[in-house]
């Protein structure tokens, strides 16, 4: 029953993405995607009204304005072959086009990969049982791709969305406010700061700390935040930095909002309870549930922006898929796939959309 | 700085000596520039093994961001040898400071790249589109890769740049690749 009940999930997530899957590709793929900063005009135009909920907007992200490649052929014109392509998909398999065409080289390679797979599968595994009937990881078919359904990806990215939606935190640093027994008047912040504004040359500023979604401008640096002056000298708001009021043993400052992930990067990361973690500004820490002290740093995301059925942002000219599937999601004339915070993507080598998001815990 | 950087790499040697002759066997039968792939490594043990990559797997542990070297997921790092952090000479005395973490962090994160990148696949990405090849960071800013004579150069937009060195390692959540210089990110 249960195996039933799996085939019939995965055709489902089969038929979803395929909806969004282009036609067979003929012509060359001699190029790798990219070339997206000359292309920044694709962003304006949306996909066809009846694919399902809008991805939010950008909010004020700041960072690689200019991300997205060329629009390409109408991808209403594709989903009329959508019954061909899946039927392809499933006969023709990347991972058997892989082998088909490695096997001389790559075998010891390839016992390595399905050893480490293997590890992963049972660590997920065992991760599900732990969480038994919250989630329905399906662990069928090793060889049955994984296309993840189209609403529920755009529904897990919104956290991602929500959290490009910042602003420095309004007030004075706690553990400055304790120091300087309140905040600092006005005109003393920048007394102070006039040597604080800099590194070897480099300014303190919120882009240098991998920090995207901040506004631009003067900043200062101290005792582990960036400090935002105020137009009267005083200090306006503050950012904690990884590695500094972010650093593992310190508390998690109240102040400072975190965001809940999807479910599946709960599992693919390995989270636990919604109480041991904290995500935000494109990182992952594990904490203390009983204090919130930082514990470690879990993962570092690029927040970069994959939507289905749209141009894939620039930055993954170059094949990237981990090592357990990369016999797997190999590319071809048929399919490129690319890798970002826990998801590979395939990709259109013609039109060089992004046709579907790939779960990779099975 | 020097100094700064090596005192405790004597403990470290100790503590990898075990990792450096596991992985003995897998060198000796890997070509030159050639990735040595080992799937049985993660990042974090091979950053152990390398004799020259001492410092930044210092770093690494220094910044905190060690984790992410054992966990799930799959990062590239463009790792500067020892020589290229002993280079930094004064600018970067101050990266080892407490009070500089932050800044250390923030260079590193320009080191690391999402998923599995190897010399190799880099290569092919820059002969097949036909000139240098971007690929996004973990930090401020992409970086850009393209052929310089025989090897790769790695150069971030409008930051430094570095050419590859030494035997890159492939390891089951990502890969190592040792490189020339400490990409600096742009100045301003």
């Amino acid at each position: 029953m249960m195996r039933i009940l799996l085939a019939g999930a995965a055709a489902i997530a089969l038929a979803a993405s395929g909806a969004y899957a282009q036609p067979g590709k003929n012509g060359d793929n001699g190029n790798g995607p990219g070339n997206g900063k000359h292309n920044n005009a694709a962003k304006v135009e949306r996909g066809p009204p009846d694919r399902g909920p809008q991805r939010p907007g950008n909010g004020n992200r700041d960072a690689r304005p200019d991300k997205r490649m060329a629009q390409q052929p109408d991808r209403r014109d594709a989903r009329q072959n959508v019954p061909r392509e899946i039927e392809r998909r499933v006969s023709q398999r990347p991972q058997e086009r892989a082998v088909e065409r490695r096997v001389d080289r790559r075998d010891d390679r390839r016992d390595l990969s399905q050893r480490a797979e293997r590890r992963i599968e049972r660590s997920v595994e065992r991760r599900v049982d732990r969480r038994d009937g919250r989630r329905d990881v399906r662990r069928g078919d090793r060889n049955l791709i994984n296309y993840v359904d189209r609403v529920r990806y755009d529904q897990d990215r919104t956290f991602l969305v929500r959290d490009r939606d910042r602003r420095a935190i309004a007030g004075c640093p706690p553990g400055l406010a304790k120091k300087y027994n309140g905040c600092m008047p006005p005109g003393q912040a920048k007394k102070r700061y006039d040597n604080y504004r800099t590194w070897n040359g480099y300014d303190y500023r919120p882009r240098l700390f991998g920090l995207k979604n901040y506004s631009s401008g003067r900043y200062y640096y101290d005792d582990g935040y960036l400090l935002r002056p105020a137009s009267d000298g005083g200090i306006a708001g503050y950012i904690p930095l990884l590695g500094g009021a972010l650093a593992i043993g310190n508390q998690w400052p109240s102040s400072y909002s975190s965001h809940s992930v999807p479910d599946y990067y709960v599992d693919y990361y390995d989270l636990g309870p919604r109480d041991s973690y904290r995500y935000a500004d494109n990182v992952i820490y594990r904490v203390n549930p009983s204090d919130s002290a930082i514990q470690s740093v879990v993962a570092l995301l690029t927040g970069d922006d994959f939507t289905i059925g749209e141009p894939m942002p620039s930055g993954y000219d170059v094949y990237n898929v981990p090592y357990p599937y990369r016999d797997r999601y190999n590319d071809s004339d048929d399919a490129w796939y690319r890798y970002s915070d826990g998801y590979v993507y395939q990709i259109d080598p013609q039109t060089q959309l992004i046709s579907a998001a790939i779960d990779l815990l099975v | 700085m020097t100094d700064a950087w090596k005192s405790g790499l004597a403990a470290i040697a100790l503590v990898s000596l075990p990792l450096v002759a596991a992985c003995s066997d897998t060198e000796e039968h890997t070509a030159q520039g050639a990735t040595r792939d080992d799937g049985t490594l993660t990042l974090a043990a091979a950053l152990g093994a390398e004799k020259d990559l001492d410092i930044v797997r210092e770093a690494m542990d220094e910044s905190e961001l060690s984790g992410v070297l054992d966990g799930p997921a799959s990062y590239t790092i463009l790792a500067p040898d020892d020589a290229a952090f002993e280079a930094l000479g004064k600018e970067g005395e101050t990266l080892l400071e407490d009070e500089q973490r932050p800044v250390l962090v923030a260079l590193l994160r320009d080191h690391l790249l999402p998923g599995h990148l190897t010399p190799e696949s880099i290569g092919e990405a820059i002969d097949r589109k036909g000139g240098p090849v971007t690929m996004a960071t973990l930090g401020e800013t992409d970086v850009i890769f393209s052929r310089e004579g025989d090897g790769i150069k790695a150069e971030l937009e409008d930051g430094g740049s570095a050419n590859f060195s030494g035997t890159a390692t492939a390891t089951n959540n990502g890969v190592v690749i040792p490189i020339s210089q400490v990409l600096m990110p742009p100045k301003g």
